[in-house]
C-alpha cells in the first residue's frame, strides 16, 4: 500500500501529460483538453484513437495500466462520442480520453483498442449493442452481448423511445424527465382503464375496469372540478379516524359545490353527473355514520373493561 | 399421477391425500435476482422454512412440485423459464416471488423485462414486495398450502387442459435460439 | 469396422460433405470428439442466471465462452427517465448484494456535479453503512463459494451474521437489502439510539467467529486442495482486464480506491488492504475474509470519529446538476465501481453509465478457464467473485 503511495511524485500533471501525448502523436491528435470536477478530459482525433491508447499504456512516464471503463454518449445532431477512462495503479493518475465517431448519427463507426486493452473488447461489444457503433478491428462484435439477439433497434441512442412509456403514463403524479413549454413539470391525474399494459389481455382488463368505474368528466364553472372536490373530502375523512364535524361539512360543501356547479350545465350529462356526486356523498355520509357508530362502540367497550365508568354500568 | 386425475376421489380420502400433498413440497428455487437472496434467507436457519414442510433442495425441475420463481425475468430468460416450468411434472405449482415477478416492478418500463411471470407460466400465489422478506414467502407457501388442502385434483387437471398455459400475447419466443 | 471412417463412427448419420461443429482429434480408434458444454443459465454451480459454454477435450477445457445478458434491465436507460431521487431507489438493485455501496456513488457523483457539502456526520455514517454492507456481502461469498464446493455448513453460519447485521440495518434504514439510505446531500435520517452500540457488540461477534470460518474453510485440506494452485490469475493481464476488487489484490496489488483515491472520510484513518501472492482461487477467497477483517477495524475507527451533527442539508425544490461531467469511482464490496455523471442541466441525467466491477471481472474468466479440468472450473467460478446483475445491468 505505501508503495503504490510512494510513487505518486512521479505523476505527471495533466497539462505536462498533454504536452507529452501532443509530442509523440502530432499536433493534430489533441484536439482538445478540460480538467472538470477534478477528471481530467482530453479529446482526441479519431484517427488517432488507437495509437493513443497505445501511448498512454506503454509510456513509461504515463503507465496507464488499469483499463477502467468504455462507452458512448449520444450527442445529439453530432453523432456520437466514445469515452475511455485510463487509471495508473503506479502513478495513481486518472485520464478521460474521448473522441467523436466519425460517420455521424446514420453509420458511427470508431476504431477499437481491444487488441490494447484486453478489458475493451466487451466494452465494445456493449457500445454496439446499445449504440450501434462499429468498432473497426474488433475481433466480433455480434451476438448482441445484453439484450436478446433478435432486439431491434439501439436502446441507449436518443432516439430509441421506451415503447411502455407510450402506452402506459409514468404511475406517479409527477413525470420526472418531461416539462411543458414553461419548463413546470407535468401533473398528471391517472384515471383506472387509462393506462393499459402492452398486452392484449391487459386492454381487455382496461376496458372492463373503465366499464366497472364510470368516470365522470371533468367539468368546470369556477376552475375546480367535481371529482377533485370530493376526493378532497375524501382525503379529510379517511385521515384520521376521528370524525369531526368539519368534515362533514366539507364533505356537504363538496356536494353542494357539486350540484351548483351541475347546474351550470345543461343535459343529461349534468344530470348524471349531480346524481354521481349525490350518491358519492350519500355513501360518504353512510360510512362516517358507520365509523362514528364503531368508535362508539369502542369507547363503550373500553369503558366497560377498565371500569371506569360506573354510573353508565348502573344505568344499564 | 395415473388415475388420480381422472376420478373425483371420495371426500375423507381427497382431505388426507391432500394433507400427504401439501405437506412434502418439493421447491426448486428459481432464483433470478435479489429476491433470490431473500429465498435463501428463508431457507436458513432464522427463518427456515423446512418447518413447514417444504424441501429447498430438488436437484433440479424434474423433481419438483413447487418453482418459486424469485426476481427479474428479461425477455432473454423468458423461453428458458418456460421450458424449467414445462419439465415439472404435474400437478405443479408456482409462487411469483416479488414485484418484478409480478408484473415488472421498478423495471416496469425497461425495454428488455418482461412485464411479469405470468406472461410465460400460470402463477398460484404472488408474493408483493422489492424484496418480500423471508415472512412474506412462508406467509405465501402457507397460502398455497391451504389452496392446496381444499381443491380437487380433478378439476384442477381439467382446468389445466382446457386452458393451455401460456398466453399468446406475450410475444415470448417458443424456443431458446442457440448461440 | 475398418471400412468406417472415424467421422461416421463418432457421428453416425452424417454424410461426407454435412457440416458438424465438432472437431476430432486422434488417430484411429482412439479417436474421441470434442463436447461442447454449456452450462447455465440455470445452474446451481453459476449461481445466478449465468451461462458458460466449455470445449471439453475429454476432462479438459479448451475454450470458455461466457453468455451473459440473462439479467440485462436496462439501468442506464431507465436512469434517462428518471430523475436524481428516483435513480436512488434504481440503483441499489443491479448489485443486489451491496446496496448501499452502489447508492453511494450516484450520491457522490451528483454532489459533485451540485457542489454540495455534506455534513461531517452524514459523512461517517455512509462510511459505516458502507462498511457494513461490505461485510455482508463478503459474508455471502463466503458461504456460497464453500457451497459451491460441496460445504454446506458455511453457508448457514454465514446466514446467521448476515441476519444480525441485516437486523441492524434495518432498524436505520427501513430494508433489508435494497436500503435506500442515502440521498443527495447526506443521509434520509439520523441513526436510531443504540445503533452504535450495537455496531460495536456486532464487530466484536463478527470477528470471534470469523476465526471460526478460517479454520473452518481455509484450514481445510479438501479446500486447500481444490483451490491452491487453480486459476492463477497474473497481475498485467487482472489490470488489461480491468479486474478489480480482492481479485486483483489476490495478485499481489493492493490497488483500493479508499487508499488509492480517498473519498468520503477514508484519507482521515487507515484502511488496511489484504493481499495474496499467486493470485489463485485460495488467495481470492483469502482476500475476501481479509476484506471482512478490514472492514471491521474500519467500523471500529469510525466509531471513534462519529460525532453528533446534521446528517443531510436542505435540498432545493428540484435536484438539478448543472451541466457537466464526471466520473466518480468508489470501492464496492466486489471491486471498483465507476459512474460517469454527464448532465446537460435538466431533472434527468443525460447519461448515467455505470462501470461495474463484476462486468471486468468476469470477462478474465476465460483466460482462467483454458486448460483446467471440469471440477476446478467451478472452483474459478465461484473465486471470481460476481453478481450476475451487477454484470448485466
Amino acid at each position: 500500500m505505501s508503495g503504490v503511495l510512494a510513487r505518486r511524485d512521479r505523476a505527471l500533471t495533466p497539462e505536462e501529460t498533454e504536452e507529452l501525448l501532443r509530442d509523440r502523436l502530432g499536433e493534430a491528435a489533441v484536439v482538445g483538453s478540460v480538467v472538470e470536477y477534478g477528471v481530467f478530459t482530453l479529446r482526441i482525433a479519431q484517427e488517432h484513437w488507437l495509437e493513443a491508447a497505445r501511448r498512454c499504456r506503454d509510456e513509461p512516464l504515463l503507465a496507464y495500466d488499469l483499463f477502467d471503463n468504455l462507452f458512448a454518449v449520444d450527442m445529439r445532431e453530432e453523432g456520437f462520442d466514445v469515452v475511455t477512462v485510463l487509471y495508473s495503479t503506479s502513478t495513481g493518475n486518472r485520464l478521460v480520453l474521448r473522441t467523436r465517431c466519425a460517420g455521424g448519427r446514420e453509420a458511427p463507426t470508431c476504431p477499437s483498442i481491444s487488441d490494447v486493452y484486453r478489458g475493451a473488447n466487451w466494452m465494445e461489444r456493449e457500445t454496439w449493442d446499445m449504440f450501434g457503433i462499429e468498432f473497426e478491428g474488433h475481433p466480433g462484435l455480434a451476438p448482441r452481448i445484453l439484450t436478446v439477439e433478435n432486439f431491434e433497434g439501439w436502446p441507449l441512442r436518443k432516439d430509441f423511445h421506451l415503447v411502455s412509456r407510450g402506452v402506459k403514463p409514468w404511475p406517479g403524479v409527477k413525470e420526472p424527465a418531461e416539462l411543458d413549454e414553461d419548463g413546470n413539470v407535468i401533473e398528471r391525474v391517472p384515471r383506472i382503464g387509462d393506462a393499459p399494459g402492452p398486452y392484449e389481455l391487459d386492454k381487455v382488463i382496461a376496458e372492463q375496469a373503465k366499464l366497472a368505474n364510470p368516470v365522470p368528466e371533468p367539468v368546470t364553472a369556477e376552475g375546480g372540478n367535481v371529482e377533485e372536490l370530493a376526493q378532497d373530502a375524501d382525503l379529510a375523512s379517511d385521515s384520521g379516524q376521528v370524525l369531526t364535524s368539519a368534515d362533514e361539512q366539507a364533505a356537504e360543501e363538496a356536494e353542494a359545490q357539486a350540484s351548483d356547479v351541475a347546474a351550470d350545465v345543461a343535459g343529461a350529462q349534468a344530470q348524471d353527473l349531480e346524481q354521481t356526486a349525490k350518491d358519492k356523498a350519500e355513501q360518504r355520509r353512510r360510512e362516517q355514520a358507520e365509523a362514528r357508530r364503531r368508535k362508539a362502540e369502542e369507547r363503550a367497550a373500553d369503558a366497560d373493561d377498565a371500569g371506569a365508568a360506573p354510573d353508565q354500568e348502573g344505568n344499564a | 399421477m395415473g388415475v388420480m386425475d381422472q376420478i373425483e376421489l371420495p371426500t375423507p380420502i381427497k382431505y388426507v391425500f391432500n394433507w400427504g400433498r401439501k405437506y412434502s413440497l418439493w421447491c426448486f428455487n428459481f432464483g433470478l435476482a435479489c429476491c433470490a437472496i431473500e429465498f435463501i434467507a428463508a431457507s436458513a436457519a432464522r427463518h427456515d422454512f423446512i418447518r413447514h414442510g417444504v424441501i429447498p433442495f430438488a436437484h433440479g425441475p424434474r423433481q419438483a412440485d413447487l418453482l418459486v420463481v424469485s426476481g427479474t425475468l428479461t425477455d432473454k430468460m423468458a423461453p428458458a423459464v418456460k421450458r424449467l416450468y414445462e419439465q415439472m411434472p404435474e400437478p405443479k405449482y408456482v409462487i411469483s416471488f416479488g414485484s418484478c415477478a409480478n408484473c415488472g416492478g421498478p423495471y416496469w418500463d425497461s425495454y428488455s423485462v418482461t412485464k411479469g411471470v405470468d406472461q410465460v407460466i400460470p402463477v398460484d400465489v404472488y408474493v408483493p414486495g422489492c424484496p418480500p422478506r423471508p415472512e412474506a414467502l412462508l406467509e405465501s407457501i402457507m397460502r398455497l398450502q391451504d389452496l392446496i388442502q381444499g381443491e380437487s385434483l380433478k378439476e384442477r387437471m381439467e382446468r389445466r387442459r382446457r386452458d393451455p398455459i401460456t398466453l399468446a400475447a406475450a410475444g415470448v419466443p417458443e424456443r431458446e435460439s442457440t448461440t | 469396422m475398418s471400412e468406417l471412417s472415424t467421422r461416421e463412427r463418432i457421428h453416425p448419420g452424417t454424410a461426407p460433405g454435412e457440416d458438424y461443429h465438432l472437431e476430432i482429434v486422434g488417430e484411429g480408434d482412439f479417436a474421441t470428439a470434442d463436447m461442447t458444454l454449456s452450462i447455465g443459465p440455470a445452474h446451481p454451480a453459476t449461481h445466478g442466471v449465468f451461462r458458460i459454454v466449455l470445449e471439453m477435450d475429454g476432462e479438459r477445457v479448451r475454450s470458455a465462452r461466457p453468455v451473459i445478458g440473462y439479467m440485462h434491465r436496462g439501468f442506464e436507460k431507465l436512469a434517462e427517465y428518471r430523475d436524481y431521487r428516483q435513480i436512488m431507489a434504481l440503483v441499489n438493485r443491479h448489485d443486489w448484494l451491496s446496496g448501499f455501496s452502489n447508492e453511494l456513488g450516484v450520491a457522490l457523483a451528483v454532489e459533485q456535479l451540485m457542489e454540495f457539502e455534506v455534513p461531517d456526520r452524514a459523512q461517517w455514517i455512509r462510511m459505516l453503512m458502507a462498511e457494513w454492507n461490505r461485510v455482508l456481502n463478503h459474508l455471502m461469498f463466503v458461504g456460497s463459494f464453500a457451497l459451491e464446493l460441496g460445504a454446506i455448513t458455511p453457508m448457514f453460519y454465514a446466514f446467521r451474521e448476515r441476519e444480525d447485521i441485516q437486523h441492524m440495518m434495518e432498524a436505520a434504514t427501513g430494508g433489508r437489502l435494497h436500503f435506500t439510505y442515502n440521498q443527495v446531500g447526506g443521509v434520509k435520517i439520523d441513526l436510531p439510539k443504540g445503533f452504535l452500540r450495537t455496531s460495536a457488540e456486532l464487530t466484536t461477534i463478527t470477528r470471534k467467529r470469523l476465526v471460526d470460518y478460517r479454520d473452518l474453510i481455509l484450514g481445510n485440506e479438501i479446500f486447500q486442495a481444490r483451490t491452491k494452485g487453480v486459476g492463477a490469475l497474473p497481475t498485467d493481464v487482472a489490470l488489461s482486464f480491468g479486474v478489480t476488487g480482492p481479485t486483483l489484490q489476490a495478485t499481489g496489488l493492493p490497488e483500493d480506491s479508499r487508499v488509492t483515491e480517498p473519498y468520503l472520510k477514508y484519507g482521515e484513518i487507515d484502511v488496511p488492504v489484504p493481499v495474496g501472492e499467486n493470485g489463485d482461487a485460495f488467495d481470492r477467497f483469502f482476500c475476501l475474509l481479509g476484506r471482512i477483517e478490514a472492514s471491521l477495524d474500519i467500523i471500529d475507527q469510525v466509531l471513534d470519529h462519529i460525532g453528533p451533527g446534521p446528517v443531510n442539508s436542505k435540498l432545493p425544490k428540484m435536484v438539478k446538476a448543472p451541466e457537466g461531467a464526471t466520473y466518480v469511482r468508489t470501492e464496492n464490496p466486489l471491486g471498483q465501481l465507476g459512474y460517469w455523471l454527464e448532465s446537460d442541466g435538466g431533472r434527468t441525467p443525460w447519461r448515467l453509465k455505470m462501470r461495474t466491477p463484476s462486468f471486468s471481472n468476469v470477462q478474465a474468466i476465460p483466460y482462467l478457464l483454458e486448460g483446467v479440468l471440469v471440477p476446478d472450473a467451478v472452483a474459478v467460478l465461484g473465486s471470481v467473485f460476481f453478481v450476475v446483475g451487477d454484470i448485466d445491468r
